[in-house]
């Protein structure tokens, strides 16, 4: 109620009133959804597969599970919880079951030319930065792909949930079902251990 | 909060996910503990990090590719496909048979009159279609055989023209008519609203031999004859072919998962139901073949869809869905 009200205050269509509009046919109302969540989502799922064609399949398959539930949501939680827990729900289903592609869909223009679809981030794949150069975007962000692969999966999950998804505790606890003070100390131990590898690595502040 | 220098606290401070006493608290502890101040540094450093570099934006065109999914996958069949999927639908053997059995009933009705002989026989030998097993509509899943011929009945053919008998009477069309197969259904519309499919009380039907759950709604698998499982959807299906407890299981098979006996919660005994006209099951598949495997559920046989939960539909791996199997036999249609 108070993010609908603050929403119209601000004169930004809720995510309530989205999902209203949809129920009544508009289907203009769910493009909004997906332009507002897609970057989100589509991250979660980018840093939990590794490879951008598998992360644009499930952010697309948790975007259609959307569709499909969009006119029986009931507005028990909010819609953002949803969205994130169905995304990181897919996710590990798909890590589960393997890298299997599904056959009947079509190959993403952006999955990664040769190599292993399973090994490291192929799209950054760029010479190593010699002993004096500093690190540029694309090898910060193999560098926190690989600092990210190495917490547990837990750790990983809230992390990439608040930092990567800026998911307040609140959100996070109900998505996880956590209470709060588990949220709390387990993104504290996540970020000391992300932190603890990434200063190995790089010092951040050479991170151009 | 217990004790201000605790680590977490850190973070939370980061997060802004304290309240003003328990920041000044932090804060003081802070301002006295340098080593404190080193980890707040680092672990700031690690957060911005990672909210920097952490979020990929989408590749071009995502929205345009999902929006061509979507219609692809969700969009209404066409008038088109609709007839064309109602034409595969319909018993054709039945059909032919029924038009043999009406042209042979014309020609013996135009035959001059003759001695009636001795009617009798049943029409267990018409039986067009009860042979024939449904395809399973999955990737991957083989075509099963279609159904075979039916053999005409032959006390129809046997007998000679019957004096006085009305043309295509309804007995007469009754036995020419083949048992339809359940299988070869019209498709289920998408699945509805609980409530109102448990208005449609099937269960008063007299071809069911199984008592009616006390509460559809609730779906068949209720907190007694469930052991540890916990469905994530519920559905009725009746069917007339025993061998359709097999063909769920491969149908559960050839979606990443297997069939368990609701009573156990093991996996499923087929043996067991041999004989039985009722089985509680639950169909276990992987969680992204949800879809594929309820579509191909409404090619087994009648189906009701009783209820669905969506904080479970989606969980990790593997999705419950429960069946309330419901036998009948020698049913027609």
């Amino acid at each position: 109620m108070f993010a609908t009200l603050l929403a119209m205050t601000l004169g930004v269509t809720s995510d309530e009133e989205l999902v209203r509009r949809f129920g009544s046919g508009d289907r203009s109302a769910f493009s909004e959804l997906v332009r507002r969540y897609q970057s989100r989502v589509y991250s979660l799922c980018f840093r939990w597969l590794r490879d951008p064609a598998k992360a644009e399949e499930v952010a697309q398959d948790v975007f259609i599970a959307l569709y499909k539930s969009l006119a029986d949501f009931r507005g028990e939680s909010k819609l953002s919880t949803w969205i994130f827990r169905v995304a990181t729900n897919h996710c590990k289903n798909r890590l589960v079951y393997g890298n299997r592609r599904r056959e009947d869909r079509h190959e993403s223009i952006d999955a990664p030319v040769g190599g292993d679809e399973d090994g490291p981030v192929k799209q950054y794949a760029i010479d190593a930065p010699g002993p004096d150069a500093s690190i540029n975007r694309a090898e910060a962000s193999k560098l926190l792909q690989a600092a990210l692969d190495a917490l547990d999966e837990d750790q990983r999950e809230i992390v990439l949930l608040r930092d990567v998804d800026d998911l307040s505790y609140e959100e996070i606890a109900e998505l996880l079902q956590l209470p709060k003070g588990t949220v709390k100390s387990r993104l504290h131990r996540a970020r000391a251990e992300l932190a603890r590898r990434l200063s190995r690595k790089v010092g951040l502040e050479d991170v151009v | 909060m217990t004790d201000p220098r605790a680590p977490e606290n850190l973070s939370a401070l980061l997060d802004g996910e304290l309240d003003p006493d328990e920041v000044e608290a932090v804060e003081r502890a802070l301002r006295e503990d340098p080593a404190l101040r080193a980890e707040l540094h680092a672990l700031q450093e690690a957060m911005e990090f990672t909210r920097e570099h952490g979020p990929v934006e989408p590749p071009a065109g995502f929205a345009e590719r999902l929006n061509a999914r979507i219609d692809a996958e969700l969009a209404p069949p066409s008038l088109w496909e609709r007839l064309r999927d109602a034409f595969r639908q319909l018993p054709w053997e039945g059909l032919a048979l029924a038009a043999a059995g009406a042209l042979v009933l014309f020609f013996v009705q135009s035959a001059p009159k003759q001695t009636p002989a001795t009617t009798g026989g049943d029409d267990a030998g018409v039986d067009a279609v009860a042979q024939g097993r449904p395809e399973l509509g999955v990737e991957g899943a083989p075509a099963l055989a279609p159904a075979a011929a039916p053999s005409p009945p032959p006390t129809a053919l046997a007998q000679g023209p019957e004096a006085g008998t009305a043309v295509a009477t309804p007995d007469a069309v009754a036995q020419a008519r083949p048992r339809s197969n359940p299988s070869l259904r019209l498709p289920d519309p998408a699945p509805s609203d609980a409530a109102s499919e448990s208005g449609q009380d099937g269960l008063a039907s007299a071809e069911l031999s199984a008592a009616a759950p006390a509460d559809p709604t609730r779906g068949s698998l209720g907190a007694g004859g469930q052991k540890g499982l916990d469905a994530a959807m519920s559905y009725r299906l009746r069917a007339s072919d025993k061998r359709v407890l097999s063909q769920l299981s491969e149908l559960a098979r050839l979606n990443g998962g297997q069939l368990i006996d609701a009573s156990t919660g093991e996996a499923m005994d087929l043996r067991a139901f041999d004989s039985a006209t009722q089985a509680q099951v639950v169909m276990r598949v992987r969680a992204d073949r949800v879809t594929a495997a309820t579509t191909a559920l409404r090619r087994l046989g009648e189906l009701d869809y009783l209820a669905r939960r969506d904080d479970l539909l989606y969980g990790s791996g593997a999705v419950d869905v429960a069946i309330d199997v419901q036998l009948s036999e020698g049913s027609t249609r």
